[in-house]
């Protein structure tokens, strides 16, 4: 995956792109100027059937990245046809329907097309950028985020529990706050994206404040209270640590949240309008 | 007396259920860990409440707890058990069961939202909440709701039908159109049942010809086939209506049949411009009473110009044989002019292109008078007398000249009139005798020079003129010419735009830009017949316009599928 997926097999995919793309592009300009194009000519539909065509083995790619089992080419020619060849649709569609638009469901399977394409060429763009930002956060933080971060939360929390229990009212009403405080409230995912992480001083400020509380703690508990306090200072940093990762990784996976969605929809688009077209062009013609 | 408590714990993701059996008359509850019931919340005081065995009945107490005590969901200070009791204690609920004997009271405890009390595990997976999933927002649920919008609002859009829109309105079926309708037909504007009949359905030929009446094709067609067949309306592209693709024609031509079987005339195997389509023809007059025939312009020996009249382009375009008779050199262009659209060649006319270096003269003693061109001998004949020998031989005899005729009379005969009578008997006086024949004498002379000698004479020069007895008592009858303007009468075609591709390549090698066409093999300029016809065949067009040659070669380039003369379009 980490390997550039733009250049797999010396940029394979990408010189065939280019020279399907020039060769469309030639026979469409020879064509034309012969006949008026649009998608009913022969070439228009010559171009449609290879849109459809690439729509299907475009998405046919969401289904073999599920797949580990398939044997048919690797999973990065797989990505590597889908980046460029995702990206000539832009270029093919209207080449199919001669650079005619309009206020129809036609225009509305393209304009779906082109969200998708430009989502994924966001898509490929942060892949190909953001990994190199996690390098700053040092090498204990590794992206994916496995599970082993809840685990040392829940490790800090059960500490924290440990200490208040058998303690003063006052003693527990904290911990509890500093417990709950780190519980993240429902669908804030989204809200990461453009929220800033708070910075390492925000962090040690909350933990003075709570270092605060030690007046209102009765003597004898002064020690364990303590504790929890360095408790508290881990978990936070763990959690500052945490949102900033997930913010990023949720930045690089936003966009899949407009392809994947909007592809599908392109998808049942594109069929009512090649049953809509068959069937005024050539069922209700006949 | 006792206390059963149970409890329902997670171990290794198998539920367990746990029973503790507690002795004595009371049992403490609270997050201390010297409570009997501990219950780990942070919510709950370190010593809660208490159950006592009091008299016979089991009563909770509230130990100023500050979260408070609550039976079936009522804050209580004291309150006696009954069978069947929640009691609300922080985040637990602790079911009662009261035994109807004296036996243990029996505690189910849960945790509220849960069945099971998950006593050492964390409460929440911090990660799994800052991911994009876990949201309102998922793929699946985006992608419902994507399609829900589109399909949805489509069928919305459909059942509305039309939406005003200010002083026009919108139809919603237009979403389904496969493009807009084509200028032509913007003066229908939204009166979709003016051409869809039936809804939902395209038009039948009925729709188009309410208009566009007299449309046909050929008599002796198979099959005549519906107007939509071939004119795609609603492609957003103006010319997508009348650019018709060869396929339509082939359909019919590829493998020609007629209405009753007879063999079709020409060629029943045409796919394309240089596949199958045969050498243009052309349809030349009959000989000798024949009827007129449609021949080939490959069959050299039957193609002929059967016009009435001589004309040798060679020594028209000959500049040094014509520079020496005018001083000047001829190209095409002198004679052939195109019409102001640039398609076709004008007429030939004698006025315009002949009679500067041809002047009909008659007579060298009348230099620089002529005859009229386009009148017959006759009317020639009374018009030199009239006009030049009567007053000649009367000024030379000496007498006055006759009065002019009445205002209003024709003077010049027009063709089919008959001769106009002498308008007044003259008297037989040996005067009158002498010059009647002066007058004759100069008249016979002028038609002399005019008719006789064949190509010597004025006349004879360009028309066949038969060979009458010397004498001059019968006249010539001259043969109208029938030149023929345009030859192929079912082809269209455009000579500017021809001229402009050839003018450059035939400037480039001195050649007369118009022989490139018209006929290499018999170059206008090495023509010496009138018979000659100096048409390009079809292989001087498949040049340029073939597979080969790259420049289109679609049918309606030069054919019309409708008959024009009968077609007609009435404006609404």
């Amino acid at each position: 995956m980490y390997e550039n997926f733009l250049a797999y097999r010396r940029y394979f995919w990408g010189k065939l792109t280019l020279a399907t793309t020039l060769v469309l592009v030639g026979t469409y300009i020879y064509y034309s100027r012969r006949v008026s194009p649009n998608g009913a000519t022969l070439v228009g539909l010559i171009y449609g059937i290879l849109s459809f065509l690439a729509i299907l083995l475009l998405m046919y790619y969401g289904m073999r990245k599920r797949s580990y089992t398939a044997k048919h080419w690797p999973l990065r020619a797989w990505l590597s046809f889908h980046v460029y060849i995702g990206t000539m649709m832009l270029i093919l569609v209207p080449l199919h329907a001669g650079f005619k638009f309009g206020f129809d469901i036609h225009t509305l399977a393209y304009v779906l097309l082109a969200i998708v394409v430009v989502s994924g060429i966001v898509g490929a763009a942060l892949y190909l950028l953001l990994p190199r930002r996690f390098e700053t956060f040092g090498e204990e933080l590794t992206y994916p985020l496995g599970h082993g971060t809840d685990d040392e939360l829940r490790k800090i929390i059960r500490q924290m529990r440990a200490l208040a229990a058998d303690k003063s009212q006052e003693f527990a009403d904290a911990c509890q706050a500093e417990i709950e405080y780190g519980i993240p409230k429902h669908h804030v995912g989204w809200g990461l994206l453009w929220r800033k992480s708070a910075t390492a001083a925000a962090v040690a400020t909350q933990i003075e404040a709570f270092r605060g509380y030690l007046q209102h703690i009765p003597e004898a508990e002064h020690g364990a209270f303590q504790s929890v306090a360095r408790l508290a200072t881990q978990k936070r940093d763990l959690e500052h640590r945490m949102v900033a990762q997930m913010r990023l990784q949720n930045l690089l996976e936003a966009w899949l949240y407009f392809h994947l969605p909007v592809s599908i929809v392109m998808l049942v688009v594109v069929i009512i309008h090649i049953l809509v077209v068959f069937y005024y062009g050539y069922v209700v013609s006949r | 007396m006792a206390f059963t408590i149970i409890r329902h714990n997670v171990l290794n993701d198998q539920a367990a259920t746990q029973q503790t059996q507690v002795d004595g008359n009371s049992l403490e509850i609270g997050r201390g860990s010297g409570n009997a019931l501990l219950l780990d919340d942070l919510h709950i005081s370190l010593r809660h409440a208490v159950i006592d065995y009091v008299d016979g009945r089991y009563v909770i107490k509230d130990l100023d707890s500050r979260g408070g005590t609550y039976v079936n969901h009522r804050a209580v200070r004291m309150q006696p058990l009954a069978d069947g009791d929640v009691v609300h204690i922080g985040n637990f609920n602790l079911r009662m069961s009261v035994p109807t004997n004296a036996g243990p009271l029996s505690i189910d405890v849960t945790r509220e939202g849960t069945e099971e009390v998950e006593e050492n595990a964390a409460p929440v997976s911090y990660l799994s909440h800052y991911r994009l999933a876990d949201s309102l927002f998922t793929k699946k649920r985006l992608t419902w709701w994507g399609l829900g919008a589109v399909v949805g609002g489509m069928i919305v859009l459909l059942l509305l039908g039309e939406i005003p829109l200010g002083k026009t309105s919108w139809r919603t079926s237009t979403i389904l159109a496969p493009g807009e309708v084509t200028p032509a037909h913007h003066f229908i504007g939204h009166n979709c049942a003016q051409c869809h009949a039936d809804a939902w359905r395209v038009p039948t030929s009925t729709a188009c010809t309410t208009c566009h009446t007299g449309l046909v094709h050929q008599a002796s067609e198979a099959f005549t086939p519906d107007c939509v067949s071939c004119h795609r309306e609603h492609r957003s592209d103006h010319q997508a209506l009348t650019t018709i693709g060869d396929q339509f024609c082939v359909q019919c031509h590829g493998d020609l049949r007629t209405k009753g079987g007879l063999a079709p005339q020409y060629a029943t195997q045409i796919r394309s411009f240089d596949t199958g389509h045969p050498e243009f023809s052309v349809i030349v007059a009959g000989q000798n009473e024949q009827k007129s025939a449609r021949v080939k312009l490959s069959d050299k020996a039957a193609v002929r110009d059967t016009s009435a009249i001589k004309l040798n382009h060679q020594l028209h375009l000959t500049p040094e044989r014509i520079k020496k008779v005018t001083g000047k050199t001829l190209t095409c262009t002198n004679c052939h002019r195109m019409d102001a659209q640039g398609a076709y060649m004008l007429p030939i006319d004698y006025t315009e292109h002949c009679s500067q270096c041809h002047p009909l003269e008659f007579d060298e003693r009348f230099p620089g008078q002529v005859v009229d061109h386009g009148t017959q001998p006759e009317g020639i004949q009374e018009f030199l007398k009239n006009n030049f020998f009567t007053p000649r031989c009367l000024a030379l005899a000496g007498l006055p000249q006759p009065p002019p005729p009445a205002a209003g009379a024709e003077t010049v005969r027009r063709p089919g009139q008959a001769p106009a009578a002498p308008s007044q008997p003259q008297p037989a006086t040996p005067e009158a005798v002498k010059i009647r024949a002066c007058v004759e004498e100069g008249v016979r002379e002028a038609q002399k020079r005019l008719y006789a000698g064949g190509k010597q004479s004025v006349c004879g020069l360009c028309h066949t003129l038969p060979d009458l007895p010397p004498g001059g008592s019968q006249l010539p009858t001259v043969v109208r010419p029938e030149i023929p303007v345009r030859w192929f009468t079912h082809a269209k075609f455009e000579h500017q735009a021809h001229m402009r591709a050839t003018a450059a390549k035939a400037t480039a090698e001195n050649k007369n830009p118009c022989e490139s066409c018209h006929r290499p093999d018999l170059p206008v300029s090495k023509s010496t017949q009138t018979s000659d016809v100096l048409l390009p065949g079809i292989a001087s067009c498949q040049e340029c316009h073939s597979s080969a040659g790259g420049v289109s070669m679609q049918c309606v380039t030069c054919h019309q599928y409708h008959e024009r003369r009968v077609s007609k379009m009435s404006k609404p």
